[in-house]
């Protein structure tokens, strides 16, 4: 695993210089670029803890990703379900009377559960019971629910007052997740890491750990010694989908405060990448999300100092995740010389 | 035409003229199993020549090699009296040999001239599909069928994608045509049509090697026969001479130098209690054939039941229902007993449904025990008793591997079926099935696991052996179902078991169901 994370992190060096290579064939500075986006998230304390902000949705979604991934089944769907947590939410807090914070925060994060368990369950169900693919099927679900919430924010949840900006009202202040330390990072950090630490033990030393690990290795087999395969689906994605949309209850209550569009930014697919990079590891993935939200990080402040789109983030992680793509298919490769190369048994 | 063929039958013309393909000690090993051994025989030029075995038996990997899919480990094959060694299908074309395999290759989606093109016998330049399309016309004119080139290859039916492969062989000038079981997927009066067509081709000096199992077919329209039987040649005869039974006895003689595993054991008592009643078993397959037509059967404790039968004639099915994988069946299996019976399988397929190939040796050998205490307690594993059970199967089954926590794929094949096996026949199973539990293993872990399949029914179990090999079945096995096309063609007790018999059931040459069904022990 090791060896892993040294491939990782030089596979986004090489992402990286890509990625100048582009910028500069653009007309752009790219040494500018690069220090920018390198500081970013480290010159000041601020932007330490704007990593660290960021890093708690990508981590959640890392874990929507990394927990079908442990049975074998690819869930892409991570943006989807974190908006759908953005959007049961709210939708908690329209219809529950006032009450005060704890209580209301637990509505919340309840509704958002449930709403993103529902989005998560569809794929993971269609593909236990009928094969249906649930890559493609949770990937599509992104763009249905993206545009449930430019529904909501455009028409029956639009604040009246907001002149004319798609965007529901504010939040009251009893329905805000404090920050810590006096910065923007919330309580789900905690939420988000125990989670983790609770599914790497569960999956080393648990007998749903064995028979996740069963599923994904050989789906055939774990048919074959009873296991009940489709359930595992099921409560795989609706877990992944509550997960995820907990990420955006925590964007709607610990950031935004309001239900607008813009609520991810891209988080799901930064989740996906760290869990696809770190092989579905539970204990990787809080590095694999600080690493990653740090490049968010540092294009957000690209976009505020340097006038590039935000979108440059997304050409970024694209040419990471090719580098990486190569670099795995080189692996293995050179794995298999190993093996060939060794006497067997 | 008559004439013709009473000179090629003529036993003395051995010129080599007359031979069209000559086999000279030909070998081929797939690791430790021996595919081809020492095979020597001769094709003649324009003759029908069947070659006849059971499943295994090596014709298939003989008639690659002369197709240039495989290379021999020894021997020569010499085409027109010519030495030739193949290292790809493009050479073996060259030298006017095609052949047309089981399984349609033809793309559906594509027209029947674009399916030529992809042929490769064209000559590498920009096609000219006006000239291409009337010239496949032409040719197929000649034969009297009518073709129209532009037709999408999905629109024909499955006698007529077959013959196009043969013809389209024969555009490509193929002088010797091998077709493996060409008969195999259609029914019986489009498997004779299609046959008597390259009988008459025949009669042009083309020749033609069909590798079948099907007996009636050799008979009726082959005019010399070669027998293999694992991997050897038996002999090779003219068919006018030969009659069915010597066939039969040819293809599955008493191999010596076979270690019994069983040889004194005592037949089934008829105290012993019923362990299940299979009462008309039914099933589809996906596209909808019927698999099973009405399988019944009753197996006892104590009981080691044997069914034979050439493979694809349903069992497979018959294995994962009976093992309770499958559940898409009519039909029912009747337990005797009234607590819950402790069902084990032995799949067919031990790399992609027998073991889980990336987990570890331990984790595959505890499968099934992973979560049950002691192996588990709280959901929970107990990693140490995990790991004692898995180094005590591994001792017990002489496993060999360096460590139980390598994956499983890194072991030879006969050592993984150790590892499905032992992990089976732990803790007292009251049914196996066993399907092909020792294909492709060397002599002795095969000797071995018939061994335990024999205790688990001395222990008082019930086993359901399904197997290819004859000589398996014949030695283990108390009594033996015959399988054929789904239905039980009959029932052997141990008494009863003949070569010859059990060959003739499994062609679907005789249909003893009736009479045996009820003189069974």
């Amino acid at each position: 695993m090791i060896a892993r994370a040294a491939a990782v992190i030089s596979c986004l060096a090489l992402g990286l210089a890509a990625f100048a290579t582009v910028i500069a064939i653009g007309g752009g500075d790219s040494i500018a670029v690069l220090r920018t986006l390198a500081t970013g998230g480290a010159s000041s304390v601020y932007g330490l803890t704007e990593t660290v902000v960021k890093a708690i949705p990508v981590l959640l979604c890392a874990l929507a990703a990394a927990l079908p991934g442990r049975l074998g089944l690819v869930n892409i769907g991570g943006e989807g379900q974190l908006l759908l947590g953005a959007i049961g939410a709210t939708f908690a807090i329209r219809v529950s009377p006032p009450m005060s914070a704890m209580p209301t925060l637990l509505v919340m994060a309840l509704g958002a559960a449930l709403a993103g368990a529902g989005w998560g369950l569809l794929p993971g169900t269609l593909r236990g019971l009928t094969r249906a693919n649930e890559t493609v099927i949770s990937l599509l679900l992104n763009y249905v629910a993206g545009l449930i919430l430019l529904h909501l924010i455009h028409g029956p949840w639009k604040d009246p007052a907001s002149l004319g900006w798609p965007q529901t009202a504010a939040l009251p202040e009893s329905a805000r997740l404090p920050g810590l330390w006096g910065t923007r990072i919330h309580p789900l950090l905690w939420f988000a890491l125990a989670s983790c630490v609770l599914l790497a033990i569960l999956d080393r030393y648990a007998v749903v750990g064995m028979a996740s690990r069963i599923i994904g290795a050989n789906a055939a087999v774990a048919r074959y010694i009873g296991l009940k395969v489709p359930l595992y689906y099921a409560i795989a994605f609706g877990l992944a989908g509550a997960l995820a949309a907990l990420g955006g209850f925590g964007e709607l209550s610990g950031i935004q405060g309001r239900l607008r569009d813009g609520m991810s930014l891209g988080y799901g697919y930064a989740g996906f990448f760290v869990a696809w990079l770190f092989r579905n590891r539970f204990e990787w993935l809080p590095l694999g999300a600080f690493l990653f939200s740090f490049v968010i990080t540092g294009a957000d402040s690209l976009q505020a100092f340097s006038g590039m789109p935000f979108a440059t983030v997304y050409l970024l992680q694209g040419l990471v995740f090719l580098a990486i793509l190569g670099s795995t298919a080189g692996a293995k490769i050179i794995e298999r010389r190993i093996v060939a190369a060794s006497p067997s048994e | 035409m008559a004439e013709a063929r009473q000179t090629r039958m003529n036993e003395n013309s051995t010129r080599v003229e007359t031979v069209a393909v000559a086999f000279q000690h030909i070998s081929k090993s797939f690791d430790a199993v021996v595919a081809n051994d020492d095979v020597t025989f001769e094709v003649r030029k324009g003759s029908f020549h069947a070659l006849l075995g059971e499943n295994g038996a090596g014709k298939t990997t003989l008639v690659r090699m002369l197709a240039g899919e495989l290379v021999p480990d020894a021997g020569v094959i010499l085409v027109n009296g010519e030495q030739c060694r193949f290292r790809s299908p493009r050479n073996a074309r060259a030298r006017g040999i095609r052949i047309v395999h089981q399984h349609s290759v033809l793309i559906p989606n594509l027209s029947i001239a674009e399916n030529f093109l992809l042929d490769g016998t064209e000559e590498r330049q920009i096609p000219n599909m006006t000239v291409l399309c009337a010239k496949i016309r032409f040719e197929a004119d000649k034969f009297g069928i009518p073709l129209d080139p532009r037709r999408a290859v999905w629109e024909l039916s499955a006698t007529q994608r077959q013959w196009l492969e043969v013809f389209r062989a024969l555009f490509g000038g193929g002088q010797i045509l091998i077709l493996d079981e060409p008969t195999a997927l259609l029914s019986l009066i489009e498997g004779d049509a299609l046959l008597d067509r390259l009988r008459a081709l025949t009669a042009g000096g083309i020749g033609i090697i069909l590798i079948t199992h099907k007996m009636r077919e050799v008979l009726k329209f082959a005019d010399t026969v070669t027998v293999l039987r694992k991997g050897r040649w038996v002999t090779t005869e003219a068919v006018r001479d030969v009659t069915e039974e010597h066939l039969a006895a040819m293809m599955v003689a008493a191999d010596g130098a076979h270690e019994q595993v069983a040889p004194q054991r005592m037949a089934v008592k008829e105290g012993f209690s019923k362990l299940i009643t299979v009462n008309s078993l039914s099933c589809t397959d996906h596209r909808g054939r019927q698999v099973l037509d009405s399988v019944g059967f009753v197996l006892s404790r104590g009981e080691v039941l044997g069914v034979a039968g050439v493979s694809g004639n349903g069992q497979g099915e018959l294995a994962r229902i009976v093992a309770g994988v499958e559940r898409a069946f009519s039909g029912s299996i009747e337990q005797s007993s009234v607590r819950c019976l402790i069902r084990r399988y032995i799949p067919d397929d031990r790399i992609r449904v027998g073991t889980a190939a990336t987990l570890s040796v331990r984790d595959n050998l505890t499968l099934r025990d992973f979560q049950l205490p002691p192996c588990s307690s709280w959901g929970l594993l107990n990693r140490s008793v995990v790991d004692k059970l898995a180094s005590s199967r591994v001792s017990l089954f002489q496993i060999k591997t360096p460590s139980t926590t390598i994956p499983v794929s890194l072991l030879s094949g006969g050592n993984i079926q150790r590892v499905v096996v032992a992990r089976e026949l732990a803790g007292d199973p009251d049914l196996v099935v066993a399907h092909n539990p020792t294909a492709g293993l060397d002599v002795a872990t095969a000797v071995f696991v018939r061994r335990r399949l024999v205790d688990v029914a001395a222990g008082g179990g019930g086993v359901l052996l399904i197997s290819d090999d004859l000589d398996e079945l014949i030695d283990v096995a108390d009594r033996i179902v015959v399988l054929h096309a789904g239905r039980v063609a009959g029932v052997l007790g141990r008494s009863q078991f003949d070569r010859v018999v059990l060959a003739g059931l499994m062609s679907g040459a005789t249909d003893r169901s009736i009479d045996t069904m009820n003189s069974a022990p």
